[in-house]
């Protein structure tokens, strides 16, 4: 055991928060008013190769690792959740390409978005909801094409020019798949961008295939890998989720923190206060606890070539790390008294965020039953 | 970062599985009734080399590190908790005295508390101090080449075994506040009745009375006026030794609410069957995979540390949320037994009387919270 990170690990984790201080915080505004992220900050992170960490250097990709990555995207979401999820959602699908595609696939597609203009989306979910046996877009076989239709909902970063992972049933083996649609192809349309609550700087849209016909070559896998590759996408997803609200239980310290050592009660900080300290020292320790199943997440899937095999792990660091963060949000806003109910304080913005990990990328209930099912599986 | 027990670390964890399971598991009942542990259990950790994992080989310790130690106190303790006290009081009596002894004492009096007969006890907490040493009342008057020592002593571990115990008092020439080497049993050493405790049965407390015990002046441990340091030491350690306890009280926990819920049947399946249930065993897992990362952390910073009072903080916020964790898991496995879980013929009842020690014992949680944000605030 080795609870410690490397050098590289260290500097990435400097550079992200650098990144994030100097360039993200400034423009915090920008992202809440306007809901996109100004596209010098995507550029910024290509730059610092901070934009696909995980993936190989084949590919256009950092090559660096998910420990690495956990620890990046900790860094910039502590400042901006929302940046960090279009970089979480690229990777997922950049991973996606680099585990399943055809050379010719990974070719084309992948350095445009890692280092070029495009990002990458994955679509999954529909309107009757996130489990893949319930999948109604269809995939049927015309000659050398696949012709797609279907609707998919709650999709991130479609509005970005680049490929899209699309899980749809193709039509001659009744399977769900994994296929890859360029975006603002003939027959793809978005919807106006959901209402949504918190994480800004992230629209999550509905994603509309007419016939939209693509090459066969641009199936992932085999035919019957739908469910693998399905299953690696799932694990991967829950790595960038536990990192990124991981970020958000580092944020609620800080700003306690600062509040608490500067807020000034009956002549002294309130840091001075006991009741305040047990909040302070409650938030401390579940950080502790978060951020080493997070840290130790990223190294399975550093060490597992098959990410399938971490389901379990990456479900219950997810549940823990996201619950987590919304009992830290709590406290936090319970420190700022109602100062923490005003948008000028950080805080408020972090008990909105907090809010959607539990219930982005499964719901805690569902992951709880996932965990649940392969223990006594094992069990038996 | 490494998340992954080495080849030695798997052994040692598999060989105290092992051995609480053959040797400790078939009296256990006898261990609880008694609120004793028989000496062959002693003695069969000392020969597996359990029994001092973290001391040095040159002085009959394994020399296995505290990784390790955090790994078998684990699995000694998911089958006795009590056994696991002892090892972990020993410890830190043991350890103290590696650290701050002379080559003398270290050649003495460690041999005891590693391969020989003796177990070490550690005598800080009296009736008045709580938990602060400011408040020490124990004296150590110098006479010519020796101390006398008079105190009382509360809530002392391992004070029946023979062997040698550090207590602290205050010099009355200086005013310091020391540890001084005593031998158990010598002449004025005595101990109360032990305390009617209801859990972690098998290492009862006592209270331990010295009057006019006379010690050669070369027993303080360390230098005159390092008490305070070799406490923080001391205080970091202990809460090693108790987060790996409770955290195998919490292992126990899990096992028992799983047991239980395959084997029980309502409505003709299985409990494991009913949504509720999954819940209540995914939410179990999930809380000791946390737990269970941040004990072995600790044992790898204390393996790193040069100066082991340096992680006193991250072993206070270790030990607050292992134990607060155990005391919630426990009551996850009990609700799953439904009223079975208050009966004693089931385990569970006896993890429950036991995981509410973990937060009371080596400062209160409340006590720690306080200490933890001392530090922080220092920066």
């Amino acid at each position: 055991m080795e609870f410690k990170l490397t050098k590289e690990q260290e500097l990435i984790q400097k550079t992200a928060r650098d990144f994030a201080d100097r360039s993200i915080e400034p423009a915090i505004d920008h992202i809440m008013k306007e809901h996109a992220i100004p596209q010098e900050i995507l550029d910024g992170m290509k730059e610092l190769d901070l934009f696909c960490l995980p993936i190989s250097e084949a590919y256009g990709g950092a090559g660096a690792g998910y420990q690495s990555y956990v620890l990046a995207l900790e860094q910039i979401a502590s400042v901006s959740p929302g940046v960090a999820i279009v970089i979480s959602v690229n990777c997922f699908g950049l991973a996606a390409l680099e585990m399943f595609g055809s050379e010719e696939v990974k070719k084309r597609y992948m350095p445009g978005a890692c280092t070029g203009k495009n990002i990458m989306s994955i679509a999954m979910t529909e309107p009757e909801g996130a489990d893949p046996r319930l999948v109604k877009t269809t995939a049927v076989r015309e000659g050398d094409e696949y012709v797609l239709n279907g609707t998919k909902r709650f999709i991130t970063a479609c509005g970005y020019e680049g490929p899209l992972v699309i899980f749809a049933r193709e039509s001659d083996t009744g399977q769900i798949c994994g296929f890859v649609v360029e975006k603002f192809c003939e027959g793809y349309s978005i919807s106006e961008p959901w209402d949504k609550m918190g994480l800004p700087g992230t629209p999550m849209y509905d994603v509309y295939l007419k016939d939209v016909r693509i090459p066969v070559g641009n199936m992932l896998g085999e035919l019957n890998q739908g469910f693998r590759i399905l299953k690696n996408s799932i694990a991967l997803g829950k790595i960038g989720i536990s990192s990124i609200f991981l970020g958000t239980i580092l944020a609620a310290y800080e700003e306690c923190m600062k509040y608490a050592g500067e807020r000034i009660y009956l002549g002294k900080p309130l840091t001075q206060f006991q009741y305040v300290q047990g909040d302070i020292v409650d938030i401390a320790m579940k950080y502790e606890a978060a951020r080493w199943l997070a840290y130790r997440l990223g190294y399975l899937a550093d060490m597992n070539e098959d990410k399938g095999n971490i389901i379990k792990d990456s479900a219950l660091t997810k549940m823990f790390v996201t619950n987590t963060a919304v009992e830290v949000a709590r406290s936090a806003i319970n420190i700022h008294g109602s100062y923490g109910l005003m948008e000028n304080y950080k805080v408020s913005r972090i008990w909105r965020d907090s809010i959607f990990g539990p219930q982005t990328e499964g719901t805690n209930a569902l992951l709880r039953s996932v965990v649940a099912m392969d223990i006594l599986k094992r069990s038996k | 970062m490494e998340f992954k027990l080495t080849k030695e670390q798997q052994l040692i964890q598999s060989v105290a599985r092992d051995y609480a399971e053959k040797a400790i598991a078939p009296l256990i009942e006898e261990i609880v009734e008694k609120n004793e542990v028989p000496d062959e259990i002693i003695d069969g950790l000392k020969d597996l080399d359990l029994f001092a994992l973290p001391i040095s080989d040159e002085y009959g310790g394994a020399g296995a590190g505290y990784a390790s130690y955090v790994l078998a106190e684990e699995q000694l303790s998911r089958i006795c908790p009590g056994v696991a006290v002892i090892v972990s009081v020993n410890n830190v009596g043991a350890a103290a005295m590696s650290i701050f002894g002379t080559e003398e004492q270290k050649k003495k009096y460690l041999p005891m508390g590693t391969t020989g007969s003796g177990v070490f006890s550690f005598a800080f907490t009296e009736p008045g101090t709580g938990s602060d040493p400011k408040q020490i009342t124990a004296t150590a008057d110098r006479d010519g080449d020796y101390y006398v020592l008079n105190a009382t002593k509360r809530f002392i571990t391992n004070s029946s075994y023979e062997g040698p115990i550090i207590v602290f008092a205050r010099d009355t020439e200086t005013g310091h506040i020391n540890g001084y080497i005593v031998d158990k049993f010598c002449e004025g050493y005595s101990i109360s009745e032990p305390w009617k405790k209801m859990g972690v049965r098998g290492a009862p407390l006592y209270d331990v009375y010295l009057k006019d015990v006379k010690i050669p002046k070369d027993n303080i441990l360390g230098g005159p006026g390092q008490g305070f340091w070799i406490l923080k030491v001391a205080m970091a350690l202990g809460k090693i030794g108790i987060s790996s306890i409770f955290l195998g009280a919490m292992l126990a926990a899990y096992e028992e609410g799983l047991t239980y819920a395959t084997a029980k049947t309502h409505r003709g399946a299985p409990i494991a069957k009913f949504q509720a249930i999954q819940m209540a065993i995914a939410d179990m897992f999930m809380k000791y995979e946390a737990a269970r990362w941040m004990a072995y952390r600790i044992g790898y910073l204390a393996d790193n540390a040069q100066d082991k009072g340096d992680i006193l903080k991250d072993s206070a916020a270790a030990k607050i949320f292992i134990t607060e964790t155990a005391i919630d898991v426990a009551r996850i496995a009990l609700n799953i037994h439904g009223s079975y879980g208050l009966m004693e013929d089931y385990k569970i009842s006896r993890v429950w009387k036991d995981v509410i020690f973990g937060s009371q014992v080596e400062g209160v949680s409340h006590l720690l919270k306080v200490l933890i944000a001392g530090e922080i605030l220092k920066g």
